[in-house]
């Protein structure tokens, strides 16, 4: 079988995986910075030379999101849905439900036993329950994302938030932060906000346990929390949340060319 | 307005001939009206009432345009976005239906040429009405859409035509039925009193019962074609059904038109006999549901191409209904209640069905539940549209209802008949590709629940 690559050439972060003989042997992630080419060039790059390889040892690369077409080299198209399904069931096989937040949207997906889409939602054309809101927001309290999830923790009174539109979101956050609120309550309130949205894609889905979170938003342990409590199931977080789709493509596009 | 023809337009190739000659109907329909107007014939603009008035009016010698059918012309060729402008300019909230707003930017654009019809005007345009004949069926839009048109169709009369939509439940109260036929003829005749006034003529009643036999063949016709589609592998698709349905959706009563439906019988016949597919790949069977992205119809031939999947059955409301029970025509000679009971019984007819899944309405969300085991469906493809309250609020359920009730599962994605720049084909692919894996699994489930396909 050889060794194999996957890409998920995402809106904010490039990932890379390599596969070899079905086992993952090395992955990187990096900031896309807007410049999709670049970014699938470097990350491949990055995550080949973790293992001392060069492209020409490739046998095949499989590769899906929002940049996808931007990628120089010879790769087989896959739908994310199936990328990250099969990517979490690679990680954990006994999932049955994946929460999926990346920058441009959020999925819901059930999974088959054989980590097949059994079932999907997806938030369309609305930035709304995507983790681009958090981008936003974290801008504007001028705090790293990655300190999201211990500060929501430390929050007396999440603050209210009237609306689920990204744009009117970020408006509020700013009235929040002239109010004087501390950027605790508002980022708890942000999750709230966030997991009663994403909730109610799930609710729509009668999902079952094991469940699931992936993508960067996954890093924030405050949404994941409130998460739990909105839609009754322990959710279980990987390890690299952020890689589930590029393993996917890896694992599918050998498996195709296999078959 | 200028016709640009550097539009790309994304139409079906079509399986059937038939399917590629069908166009001929939605253009036969406008040129006829504009060489009508000329002659000095009235001319009305219908919606669709399920043929509650059409009939009447024309065997008065008024001639009829469809605004709604042109909605879809006009997207088809990719030419109804300047028409949607001028409605958003008109300040018509870009939610409201696309048909709507098509026929509203192309009446003003018709009013601001002293009411000829403007150069370039998709299919000839649609001829100036003398009345403007409504149905109170199918969704709310249509309750306001003719009334706002007389901000650019001043003095031309709206009448506006009803018909009980019962719920399943009351459906079945003693005696509903028979007092809504009744509410129906009543309305018929008010409606004839207010043609004759209009035309200064009287119904030729003889002439009416001739269109009717008409109609009641070709739609009979009609419907023996959706039996063959039962067929596996399918061998006539949503996009051949989508050009085929005119003739019956609107010009039943036309000999033509039933001419017309006997080669694709024909057809569809000799691809049934030798076990001919419409598509040469079919692995999945599809159903659609509800109005079709009229500007990108070839995005169901690419699913059929990139993963063989057939869609085999589509829109309730377009299809022409099962032919009434012998029975219900007993002794009745009065045309005008063989039409009202042939628009009842369309809107009524799966009523059964929706009773048996213990589900509602009947409209709208029954019918799939029938089709998927009639049509061996492996999957329901929810297309809800920002513009379409009646055809999205349903979709839902209905997509829920398949899945729950009999193993089918649903995809959802959006767009809009008219309007393409709300519609995502490549979201749309991507979407199937994944759903392709979700018919799979539930193959596998419906086989463990030992269900018949």
């Amino acid at each position: 079988m050889g060794y194999t690559a996957g890409l998920d050439i995402g809106s904010a972060y490039s990932k890379a995986v390599v596969f070899e003989d079905g086992e993952l042997v090395s992955y990187y992630v990096k900031p896309t910075s807007g410049n999709f080419s670049l970014a699938a060039d470097l990350v491949l790059e990055e995550a080949l030379q973790k293992v001392g390889l060069s492209l020409a040892k490739l046998r095949y690369i499989g590769a899906c999101g929002l940049g996808v077409t931007f990628i120089s080299e010879t790769f087989n198209k896959i739908t994310e849905l199936s990328c990250h399904t099969r990517g979490v069931h690679y990680l954990m096989p006994s999932v049955r439900t994946v929460i999926e937040i990346g920058n441009q949207s959020a999925r819901v997906m059930k999974t088959t036993p054989k980590g097949k889409v059994a079932d999907s939602l997806v938030s369309d054309k609305c930035a709304t329950g995507s983790g681009r809101i958090m981008q936003i927001i974290s801008k504007v309290l001028r705090t790293d994302l990655e300190q999201f999830g211990k500060l929501s923790e430390k929050a007396t009174k999440p603050a209210k938030f009237t609306t689920n539109c990204a744009v009117f979101l970020e408006t509020e956050a700013i009235s929040r932060v002239a109010e004087g609120t501390p950027r605790e309550d508002i980022i708890a309130g942000l999750n709230q906000t966030l997991a009663g949205k994403i909730g109610s894609m799930v609710h729509r889905m009668r999902i079952e346990a094991d469940c699931v979170m992936t993508g960067g938003v996954a890093l924030n342990a405050g949404l994941v929390a409130m998460m739990e409590k909105e839609i009754g199931l322990k959710i279980q977080v990987p390890e690299q949340p952020m890689i589930t789709g590029a393993i996917g493509a890896a694992l599918i596009t050998a498996e195709k060319a296999e078959n | 307005m200028e016709k640009d023809n550097s539009v790309k337009t994304m139409k079906s190739a079509k399986t059937l001939k038939t399917a590629r000659e069908a166009g001929y109907f939605g253009k036969k329909m406008l040129t006829d009206a504009i060489k009508a107007q000329e002659e000095g014939h009235p001319i009305g603009w219908s919606m669709v009432s399920w043929w509650q008035g059409d009939f009447i009016a024309k065997a008065m010698g008024m001639h009829l345009v469809y605004p709604e059918n042109y909605g879809a012309f006009c997207a088809a060729v990719r030419q109804a976005e300047p028409y949607l402008e001028i409605a958003d300019s008109e300040g018509f909230p870009n939610n409201l239906c696309g048909y709507a707003r098509n026929c509203l930017g192309f009446a003003k654009s018709l009013r601001d040429n002293n009411y000829v019809i403007p150069e370039g005007a998709p299919g000839g345009g649609l001829a100036r009405p003398v009345l403007l004949l409504a149905s109170g069926t199918a969704c709310d839009a249509r309750y306001k859409w003719f009334q706002s048109l007389g901000r650019y169709l001043n003095d031309v009369p709206v009448w506006n035509l009803e018909m009980p939509q019962s719920g399943v439940k009351e459906y079945y109260l003693k005696d509903n039925k028979e007092k809504n036929l009744r509410f129906v003829v009543k309305e018929l005749r008010n409606f004839v009193s207010f043609m004759e006034n209009l035309l200064k003529r009287k119904l030729d009643h003889d002439k009416l019962k001739v269109m009717l036999d008409q109609a009641l063949k070709t739609l009979n016709i009609a419907w023996q074609v959706d039996l063959l589609r039962r067929a596996v592998p399918s061998p006539m698709v949503s996009q051949d059904f989508w050009s085929v349905m005119i003739p019956h959706f609107y010009l039943p009563d036309d000999p033509e038109a039933y001419s017309f439906y006997e080669r694709v019988y024909a057809e569809v016949k000799e691809r049934v006999d030798n076990g001919i597919g419409a598509i040469p790949n079919e692995k999945y069977r599809m159903m659609f549901s509800e109005l079709p992205p009229w500007h990108s119809i070839g995005f169901f031939d690419e699913l059929s191409k990139r993963y063989g999947i057939a869609m085999v059955m589509e829109s309730w409301n377009y299809h022409a209904p099962t032919p009434m029970p012998e029975e219900e025509l007993d002794g009745v000679t009065d045309p005008l209640e063989i039409i009202a009971r042939l628009t009842y019984h369309k809107w009524m007819e799966h009523n059964e069905v929706a009773r048996e899944f213990d589900t509602s309405p009947g409209f709208f969300n029954a019918a799939y539940l029938k089709w998927a085991k009639e049509y061996r469906a492996d999957g329901f493809f929810a297309h809800p549209l920002m513009s379409c309250r009646p055809a999205t609020y349903t979709l839902m359920h209905t997509r829920n209802s398949l899945e729950e009730k009999l193993k089918v599962p649903g995809v959802v994605v959006p767009g809009d008949i008219i309007d393409l720049r709300v519609f995502n084909a490549d979201e749309g692919f991507s979407k199937v590709e994944a759903f392709v894996e979700t018919m799979d699994h539930y193959r596998d489930l419906r086989k463990q629940a030992g269900m018949a396909w």
